[in-house]
């Protein structure tokens, strides 16, 4: 019985300080990301990148591949929701105006590839 | 003779409760990820991201915001963005993008390090690309049209059309000092300002391929140049395909003028260098 509580003891308190040490001490780190597991900041610079590239070539086609590779479907809905998070930030209203005139673009367009594999 | 026998359980448990504690921790469900910076993509999308930063720079022309996402990648610096802009040309990728990156790396060799996060002073910290591109027009609309992807050279169509650069100069180089023979080239604005980013189309019999200013900063924003082989003719076009430089093979260049002293020594293949001048 004694043997047990010992072996039961030592596991509990096992458990607990290796659940700190992958916690705390050395949590996982991700290398060898794609761009959807991008922290959300980092992915609404993502997508406001795109839309000022856009601004300037006017691929859409290009821009829609790029936005892609954030695994959402609906690219103007992603654009256009950056966008609002933009603004409500207090982000210029210049980058808000180049978020939302790719967002309306992708909107009117129906020949644009779907989100990528 | 027991009882240690007995406590020997409790480190066994431990090791054991460890173990599942570890692969709780780092498997089953790791600490909360909500998610990871640009610096850990996959190669391929990282250069992707870098790329794209260089072609939102040459979008809005805002070399803050530039810097600010380059500072993600602490191994970037301008010379390695001058490298990766030739990796670009080389790979026939986009040549936004490759004039994106050069520009970038001339801007930012110019500019404060990128460890630096604060701009200098002298420098109007505008959060608005426009804005920024209104202030410093020489980033912006320097830029000139990159020419088509064609080997045959092109020539002018119209009589009206101007060309958007003139040829100032062009002079035999010999200097022992450059070992390989050049064509070099320098693009400068009417008031002497080197202009980076401009690609140029070096074209020869059954070949051709394009180089673009500013990947060597050491030697100006406008410099550029591509090695040449003794005995071949070739062509440079510039931007919109109205300017363009016929047969041009590299010189022979006396042995003396290779030594210093006046000792006669072998003659060598010089080189050329073109100075143009963009309207």
């Amino acid at each position: 019985m004694k043997r047990f509580v010992l072996l039961l003891a030592g596991t509990v308190i096992g458990v607990l300080a290796g659940a700190w040490y992958g916690w705390s001490v050395s949590p996982v780190t991700y290398t060898e990301i794609s761009p959807d597991q991008l922290r959300p900041e980092f992915q609404a610079d993502y997508v406001l990148m795109v839309a000022e590239t856009y601004a300037a070539d006017h691929d859409l086609g290009e821009a829609a591949v790029r936005l892609s590779r954030l695994g959402q479907a609906d690219l103007a809905g992603l654009v256009r929701r950056t966008a609002e998070a933009y603004r409500a930030a207090g982000f210029p209203e210049a980058d808000c105006a180049l978020l939302l005139n790719l967002a309306r673009d992708l909107d009117h367009s129906s020949t644009l590839p779907t989100a990528a594999p | 003779m027991r009882k240690p026998l007995e406590w020997a359980w409790l480190p066994v448990g431990l090791l054991i409760g460890l173990a599942l504690g570890v692969g709780y921790a780092w498997v089953l469900r790791p600490a909360d990820f909500g998610g990871a910076e640009p610096a850990s993509l996959q190669p391929v999308y990282r250069g992707e991201y870098i790329l794209l930063i260089a072609t939102a720079y040459q979008a809005d022309g805002n070399l803050d915001r530039a810097r600010s996402r380059l500072e993600l990648f602490p191994e970037l610096d301008p010379a390695v963005l001058g490298s990766l802009a030739q990796q670009v040309v080389a790979a026939n990728g986009s040549e936004d993008a490759a004039r994106g990156l050069a520009l970038l790396s001339v801007a930012l060799a110019k500019a404060t390090p990128l460890s630096s996060m604060e701009a200098p002073a002298t420098r109007s910290r505008s959060p608005s690309p426009r804005a920024v591109a209104t202030e410093n027009p020489t980033l912006a609309l320097t830029v000139p049209p990159l020419p088509t992807a064609t080997l045959k050279p092109t020539l002018p169509s119209t009589a009206t059309k101007l060309p958007g650069y003139v040829l100032l100069s062009r002079d035999r180089i010999c200097n022992p000092l450059i070992t390989r023979p050049l064509v070099q080239v320098v693009i400068r604005t009417p008031d002497g300002k080197g202009v980076a980013g401009v690609a140029i189309r070096i074209l020869w019999e059954g070949g051709g391929s394009t180089f673009v200013t500013g990947m060597k900063p050491e030697f100006g924003s406008g410099y550029a140049d591509y090695e040449i082989e003794s005995g071949k003719a070739y062509q440079v076009t510039l931007g919109d395909g109205l300017t363009v430089v016929r047969e041009l093979s590299a010189p022979t260049c006396p042995g003396q003028t290779a030594v210093a002293g006046g000792s006669a020594s072998a003659a060598f293949a010089g080189s050329w260098r073109l100075v143009f001048e963009k309207r």
